[in-house]
């Protein structure tokens, strides 16, 4: 298959030139971490357990960094296995004594074995010794996969939608410093790394931090999830544990 | 810590003053539901068993369904329009998407009253998020009974099946996801037009700031959308017209019917054997 023959492909192979063009100056003594990550959970939809497992590539130089990451069904509802990836770029721009990050991320979603969805994804955001945000802004397209696609093409139906911008955000709160062997952080966010609610959907999530060693990390999160918040009518939807190590190579 | 404790008594005061004085929106619902939406299924479900499900018998093959949102009633002049329109024009049957009432026992007292005395047609409803302020769902399901159901109408020549789905917390639960799953398993083969009604909104055409149903709960809906050929998905709750289509699926949703809403209006739904036909009439 040809990028020509593709939009799709097209989109991507665009995206990969994005991300090509932020490494000409990269050093060659940037960090490179890789992280993998366990979620157990239940919710409305899941009928028992479920289980994930999501694994990242990240690299970073003084003004830029990039990261990557994949998410494995290994258990749920949904009759699929790689469920989500996503590719992010940005740049490390320092403001005093802060460093405030803008990034464009794309992040690909299989929901269903015929149905996608397709984030595009601007943010920006900074960390304190207490607290980190992070400001931003997705389109988010449902699509269906290019072979349902094709199956449909004969018939007039639409095979994709864009929903209006949807505003992103994350406060979170550290009880100690970022440098701290240990740590305890509590968020409210719509996002989470291969998930965007509606904005009217905040989620909670505390996170507890502990440094083995200079190049290991060792975290666990319980995340908590409910609807309505904004209908003024809550109603639970869900909750899930993660447990996670960041290497740094 | 001093600036936490506050905090907290800033928002303290601020709660209470708004419980108190605001009469249409119930500031605990906030942090607290206590008819969740499982409960309500459950509810709504037994009480499917113990009555007959409902349908609506066409002599011809075409009908038309005025489909209304957001009436919000204490106030009653535009829904005595809807209701006069529906009564006089030949519709088949009426649906309401929900926030029918504020929530408050005696406006659901003014909205029962206005639907026996005014209206001579079948008449369906859907649970919205307004109608369980208050301890709403005790007055709902007394008057109503189910706020998840399924209802046809059989024409000369097809059957076509109604869902209703009580969406009024934001969710549609574990209950009633796999009612409606296994509903559309059963029936859907079955039937000419599938058409979902229920009050939040699963899709976002535009800029809002009314809640949508999570987005994992939204992805699940687009699979049974589009694995069942679902031709209809009508939704309330914006008080804002919008149309969207993914595949086989129309997602429409209506204005608001409340009174001294700008652009009221309700939906009039022609059912055809060449397909289904949506117009806007404005109040």
């Amino acid at each position: 298959m040809t990028a020509d023959k593709n939009p799709g492909m097209k989109k991507f192979a665009g995206l990969l030139f994005l991300v090509a063009l932020s490494f000409p100056f990269a050093e060659l003594s940037g960090q490179i971490k890789v992280e993998s990550q366990i979620d157990i959970g239940d919710n409305e939809l899941s009928d028992g357990l479920y289980f994930l497992n999501s694994d990242f590539g990240h690299y970073e130089q003084k003004y830029w960094f990039a990261e990557t990451g994949l998410q494995f069904g290994l258990h749920q509802p949904q009759n699929v296995f790689l469920n989500s990836w996503y590719l992010t770029s940005g740049a490390k721009v320092p403001a005093g004594k802060y460093i405030i990050i803008v990034g464009l991320e794309y992040d690909w979603t299989a929901f269903a074995p015929d149905l996608r969805e397709v984030n595009w994804i601007l943010f920006t955001g900074t960390s304190f010794n207490h607290w980190e945000l992070t400001l931003g802004s997705n389109r988010r397209v449902y699509r269906l996969s290019n072979k349902a696609a094709r199956e449909e093409a004969n018939k007039e139906f639409k095979d994709s939608f864009i929903e209006e911008w949807n505003f992103m955000y994350s406060a979170g709160y550290r009880l100690k410093p970022r440098e701290n062997k240990w740590n305890i952080m509590f968020t409210v966010t719509d996002f989470d790394r291969f998930l965007i609610q509606q904005e009217s959907n905040p989620m909670i999530n505390a996170r507890f931090d502990y440094r083995i060693n200079e190049s290991l990390n060792l975290y666990s999160e319980l995340w908590y999830k409910s609807s309505g918040l904004l209908n003024i009518k809550v109603d639970y939807f869900g909750t899930f544990i993660r447990i996670g190590a960041i290497w740094q190579l | 810590m001093a600036t936490i404790i506050k905090f907290g008594r800033a928002f303290s005061i601020i709660a209470v003053l708004f419980c108190v004085s605001c009469e249409d929106v119930d500031f605990t619902g906030f942090f607290y539901n206590n008819n969740p939406v499982n409960d309500r299924v459950k509810e709504s479900l037994e009480w499917n068993k113990s009555s007959p499900e409902q349908s609506i018998t066409i002599p011809g093959n075409d009908y038309t369904l005025l489909v209304a949102g957001d009436s919000h009633v204490g106030g009653t002049v535009n829904l005595n329009t809807f209701l006069t329109q529906a009564n006089t024009t030949g519709a088949s049957g009426i649906v309401i998407a929900g926030d029918l009432t504020t929530g408050h026992k005696e406006d659901y007292d003014v909205f029962k009253h206005e639907i026996d005395t005014k209206n001579s047609l079948p008449a369906f409803f859907v649970v919205g998020n307004h109608d369980l302020f208050f301890d709403g769902w005790n007055a709902y399901f007394d008057y109503f009974g189910s706020s998840t159901y399924s209802f046809k109408v059989n024409t000369a020549n097809a059957t076509d099946l109604f869902i209703c789905l009580d969406t009024g917390s934001g969710t549609l639960g574990s209950e009633q996801l796999e009612w409606v799953t296994n509903l559309l398993e059963n029936e859907r083969k079955n039937v000419r037009y599938c058409i979902v009604i229920t009050h939040v909104n699963f899709i976002r055409e535009h800029r809002t700031s009314s809640t949508n149903l999570l987005v994992e709960e939204i992805r699940a809906i687009l699979d049974l959308c589009y694995r069942h050929s679902i031709d209809l998905v009508i939704t309330g709750h914006d008080h804002n017209r919008s149309e969207q289509f993914f595949n086989r699926t129309h997602f429409l949703t209506l204005d608001a019917l409340e009174d001294d809403f700008d652009n009221a209006s309700y939906l009039s739904l022609q059912v055809k054997e060449s397909g289904l036909v949506t117009t806007f009439v404005g109040l």
